[in-house]
């Protein structure tokens, strides 16, 4: 009878290769169950209740939501910021530029997605607190709106460059008909090419989005650091705290103590959850657009 | 009035300095089907792209020499390029339908141009319809999505998108070479169809073809062009 292996090579290649893919996703693995077990602890004290408490007390009392909604907001802000800008500039350098200067804009784009996040924390109390505290007459500018803003900064480049892809992606045949029929570029740009690539652009901001909510250093420097919901809630205004941030400031001190140490890594567990599903959803519907 | 659609007078075509088409003159007749033949790689799309000015967005792209169309010189600086895309449009090789219902797909790029109403609107779409022979076959889905159409029905759905314009001139660059023999029968019956209203400018890679449904050819080979009835007279020369 003539079966089909699922592998039909088993060379030195397949397991060398496949050894090497085995490390790389048992890791991931290992990651998420190990978060899973030493979170534990602190379910077992409070239940699911330290999800959607509201206060944080080392010793007394762990509630997450204080630093998951600063997390979602300072995560919204940036999304709101970024996107005109990073679709903006994506259909500058896609539609209207061409050859060398489109190619310089892109490797200045990528360049900058590499600059690592203290510099942009650094360049965040430097100027961004204080810009925020004068612009809007704030007390102290060490706000959800600042992280939120440094956030949309520091994820341009890689928004904005995915972005370009998919604009790119759509096929040519596209832009040759709608300006056949006498649409003006602008207009083929609107009415064809960004509904056509609209899959790619949302994964785009998912991705960027991804990146934005793991953020630690940079949104620690200027968050504020206190961990409560603002009063009203949308109150962006107003210090705060996300999950990356309130990790950064406790690990250190916390490593010991049995259930401060589970709860922080229970709030690792829970940024673990969003961050895959953003990223899922970014690639779900990169593929989609492909 | 000239009963000139298209004149081409000295035309050099080039991309970044390297010839396309190195010398052209010809003549494109008012009302009538004119091919363009010629191998792979001769240049027949770039010249018929060029009557359009649809090649003005690659790099390095140039045209020489006088290219009138209906009467005056479309590379002049004050040449209105999207009007004159209205007056002269085009049909595409591979049948390229947007992801809207087939009645939006036809009136596309009339929205753009008209100001007329709701009810005018689905008038055109109609029209546009019957004029390709589409409308007997859609009428009952009129908002279905246009790629559940066949590649035929696709491209013909292209050609009404592009006559709901009202374009004079109509260029068609290898429009049946994605399609069974059947479609392509079709889309030949819809050219001769539509040669009484509009001019129109066939690139085909098919001499068959070309003489089915061509008054005059237009022969595109070595870097140049030669011009002559697809029927000639006894004693008429040949390229």
């Amino acid at each position: 009878m003539n079966t089909r292996s699922l592998f039909p090579e088993r060379g030195p290649a397949f397991w060398g290769t496949g050894f090497t893919a085995l490390i790389a996703s048992g890791t991931i693995f290992i990651l998420f169950v190990s978060l899973v077990i030493e979170s534990v602890p602190v379910f077992k004290t409070q239940g699911v209740s330290f999800l959607w408490g509201t206060d944080w007390f080392a010793g007394e009392a762990y509630g997450a939501l204080p630093m998951i909604f600063g997390s979602l907001m300072v995560t919204a802000i940036a999304v709101v910021l970024v996107f005109p800008f990073a679709l903006g500039s994506a259909i500058l350098t896609s539609e209207f530029l061409n050859g060398r200067l489109r190619l310089m804009v892109k490797a200045a784009m990528e360049l900058l997605a590499g600059v690592p996040g203290i510099i942009y924390g650094l360049m965040g109390i430097a100027l961004l607190t204080i810009w925020v505290r004068d612009v809007f007459g704030l007390i102290d500018g060490n706000t959800l709106f600042t992280a939120g803003l440094l956030l949309a900064v520091m994820v341009l480049p890689t928004v904005m460059t995915l972005s370009e892809d998919a604009l790119r992606a759509v096929p040519g045949e596209f832009r040759d008909t709608a300006l056949s029929l006498g649409l003006t570029r602008m207009e083929m740009v609107l009415k064809v090419v960004v509904p056509q690539a609209l899959p790619g652009l949302a994964g785009a901001v998912f991705l960027g989005l991804g990146r934005a909510m793991g953020e630690t250093i940079a949104v620690m420097l200027v968050i504020g650091g206190i961990d409560r919901i603002p009063q009203p809630w949308f109150n962006l205004f107003a210090s705060g705290q996300s999950i990356p941030s309130k990790i950064g400031r406790e690990a250190a001190e916390a490593l010991g103590f049995d259930l401060q140490w589970s709860a922080l890594i229970a709030l690792g567990l829970v940024l673990f959850v969003m961050v895959m599903a953003l990223s899922l959803a970014g690639n779900l519907l990169l593929r989609r657009a492909r | 009035m000239t009963a000139h659609a298209i004149q081409l007078e000295r035309v050099r075509l080039s991309y970044s300095g390297k010839a396309v088409i190195e010398t052209a003159s010809c003549t494109v007749r008012k009302n009538a089907v004119t091919a363009v033949v010629g191998p792979s790689g001769s240049g027949k799309s770039t010249l018929l792209r060029t009557l359009c000015r649809m090649n003005d967005r690659i790099p390095g792209f140039q045209v020489e020499g006088q290219v009138q169309v209906l009467g005056r010189d479309i590379y002049d600086p004050g040449i209105n390029v999207y009007d004159l895309r209205k007056r002269v449009g085009m049909v595409f090789q591979k049948p390229c339908v947007f992801p809207k219902s087939i009645v939006e797909n036809v009136l596309f790029g009339l929205r753009f141009h008209a100001t007329i109403n709701g009810k005018n609107f689905s008038e055109r779409a109609e029209q546009a319809l019957r004029d390709v022979f589409l409308w007997d076959e859609v009428k009952d889905r009129l908002d279905d999505p246009a790629h559940t159409l066949s590649q035929g029905q696709q491209q013909r759905l292209a050609m009404a998108r592009t006559l709901a314009v009202d374009p004079e001139i109509l260029l068609m660059d290898e429009p049946t070479s994605a399609l069974d023999p059947k479609s392509s029968r079709a889309i030949e019956d819809l050219i001769l169809s539509l040669k009484d209203k509009h001019t129109i400018v066939l690139v085909t890679h098919n001499v068959d073809q070309a003489e089915r449904v061509a008054e005059d050819l237009i022969c595109v080979d070595d870097k140049t062009i030669c011009h002559k009835p697809c029927h000639p007279l006894p004693g008429e020369g040949t390229c």
